[in-house]
């Protein structure tokens, strides 16, 4: 992270400069250009794979992701597809709904961790239909301990309002309303810092799940706190139709507001999405390394054994 | 701070106020992008002499970030000896400027909370840098089955970034 400035401090007493002005101009669209241009930040989510096999429900060999909010941009940027299958020579296949990405293979080693991976950007287009990631295998296989990391990247600079930096308009001796010019070239690079200040919604991403989680019973992820703000949560079940899975997230020291979400199964074989937003509550006076301050995330199964559940949590 | 526009004449002290709270408010901004994340692991159980696969995950970090926190917690019924280590996965401890970011305790009957905080002023800041593959890792060394469950975190701090 650069440090803004500008170069020279006028105080009153001194001559007005004009080649000082412009100095200053010119420094502060700099400053505010690599702010904008600082807009992408990196995370990745984690999707557990472990006892798959080639006859899994598809919905159980599929990560699904979407977009927290209509202009909110992430982009899957890369792929790490780790597996220990119980055999040698199987090819599982990993697979996106987007078929211009160039799908990646993995030929299983037996009990040793193999892993496969790709640099090949995917757009995550949608805050209402999802992106998906399928994995197969056209032999026999059951994956002993695997998992599919998806390394995200979001793009502050696309949250449907303007990103556009500040060109200055320099002054010299012949500027006529020379005041009135610098009211000009002031509110124009206000308006470019204020735009800087609005599209400040970053996006982290974490994934929390678990397969096979019986009725009544809950998995409760524990992490210590830090600075973030939570924006929203998307939970994916899939569980027999009638059930539901309760999805909670919660900070021991109330930092911010508890975020709930019950999802109710659809089928054995089918995947059932929804989504709740956040008080975008901000999170940086707690902490980390106090238990008492640690941030919860707890999947319970509500009435239906869980098949999978996973709740994909977006930081800011 | 709302602009303070000119009137004739112009005042330098103004002038310099204007610039001021600009240059402010983008250094404020700026910092308002450094934000924690966790990296975290999961075990219902942990058998001794368990595969380091069975007991580990592993990830190449895209974007170089700031080790904050490595946190253990573990839950059992005896005293274990427990560890958690990052590490380089090839082994390459340059990565990790020849640190050792590790943890080692000893579990109860109950649930055991260990942190190392490397945000301390004084001490040693450790970067995950960008292109290198970081495993997190369990150990039990004493026998048994540590009945769980297991929980890992590393908190990591990043920035904004221009690509």
């Amino acid at each position: 992270m650069s440090v803004p400035y500008v170069p020279h401090a006028f105080k009153d007493g001194d001559n007005l400069d004009l080649e000082k002005i412009n100095d200053n101009l010119e420094a502060i669209s700099r400053s505010i250009q690599r702010n904008l241009d600082a807009r992408y930040t990196y995370s990745h989510i984690r999707f557990d794979l472990d006892g798959l096999t080639e006859s899994s429900a598809e919905v159980l060999r599929e990560l699904a992701i979407r977009r927290r909010g209509a202009n909110n941009a992430v982009e899957v940027f890369a792929v790490e597809l780790v597996i220990v299958g119980d055999g040698s020579g199987d090819v599982w296949t990993l697979a996106c709904s987007d078929t211009t990405w160039p799908s990646i293979t993995l030929t299983t080693v037996s009990g040793e961790e193999v892993t496969a991976s790709s640099n090949i950007p995917v757009g995550v287009t949608s805050n209402s239909a999802d992106l998906e990631l399928t994995l197969s295998c056209s032999s026999t296989s059951t994956i002993t301990r695997g998992y599919l990391i998806v390394h995200l990247r979001c793009d502050r600079g696309n949250q449907g309002s303007s990103h556009a930096g500040y060109f200055p308009t320099l002054v010299t001796s012949a500027t006529a309303n020379l005041a009135g010019t610098l009211d000009t070239e002031l509110t124009n690079l206000g308006s470019a810092v204020a735009r800087d200040t609005a599209n400040d919604t970053d996006l982290r991403a974490e994934l929390y799940m678990v397969r096979s989680l019986s009725a009544g019973s809950s998995r409760v992820f524990r992490v210590p706190s830090g600075a973030r703000r939570i924006q929203a949560v998307v939970g994916y079940v899939v569980q027999a139709a009638g059930g539901s899975v309760d999805f909670e997230v919660a900070s021991a020291s109330g930092a911010f507001s508890t975020v709930t979400l019950s999802v109710n199964g659809a089928g054995a074989t089918s995947r059932a999405v929804d989504s709740a937003g956040a008080a975008g509550d901000v999170i940086d006076a707690d902490d980390p390394t106090d238990s008492a301050d640690d941030e919860t995330i707890t999947i319970t199964a509500a009435t239906q054994t869980a098949v999978l559940a996973y709740l994909i949590v977006y930081w800011s | 701070m709302a602009l303070t526009p000119f009137t004739s004449p112009i005042s330098l002290t103004q002038l310099r106020s204007n610039f001021d709270d600009k240059t402010a408010t983008l250094l404020t901004n700026a910092r308002a992008g450094a934000k924690d994340q966790v990296v975290s692991l999961y075990l219902a159980s942990l058998t001794s002499g368990a595969s380091e696969f069975s007991r580990s995950v592993a990830w190449t970090q895209q974007d170089d970030a700031e080790l904050r926190l490595l946190m253990a917690r573990v839950t059992d019924t005896g005293a274990r000896a427990i560890g958690l280590a990052l590490t380089v996965e090839n082994g390459d401890t340059l990565f990790l400027v020849d640190h050792s970011i590790a943890l080692s305790f000893n579990t109860v009957n109950g649930t055991t909370d260990q942190r190392t905080d490397y945000r301390t002023t004084t001490g040693t800041r450790v970067r995950l840098l960008k292109g290198v593959r970081y495993r997190l890792a369990f150990t039990n060394t004493s026998g048994g089955t540590v009945g769980g469950p297991l929980i890992a975190n590393v908190q990591l701090r990043s920035i904004r970034r221009r690509a």
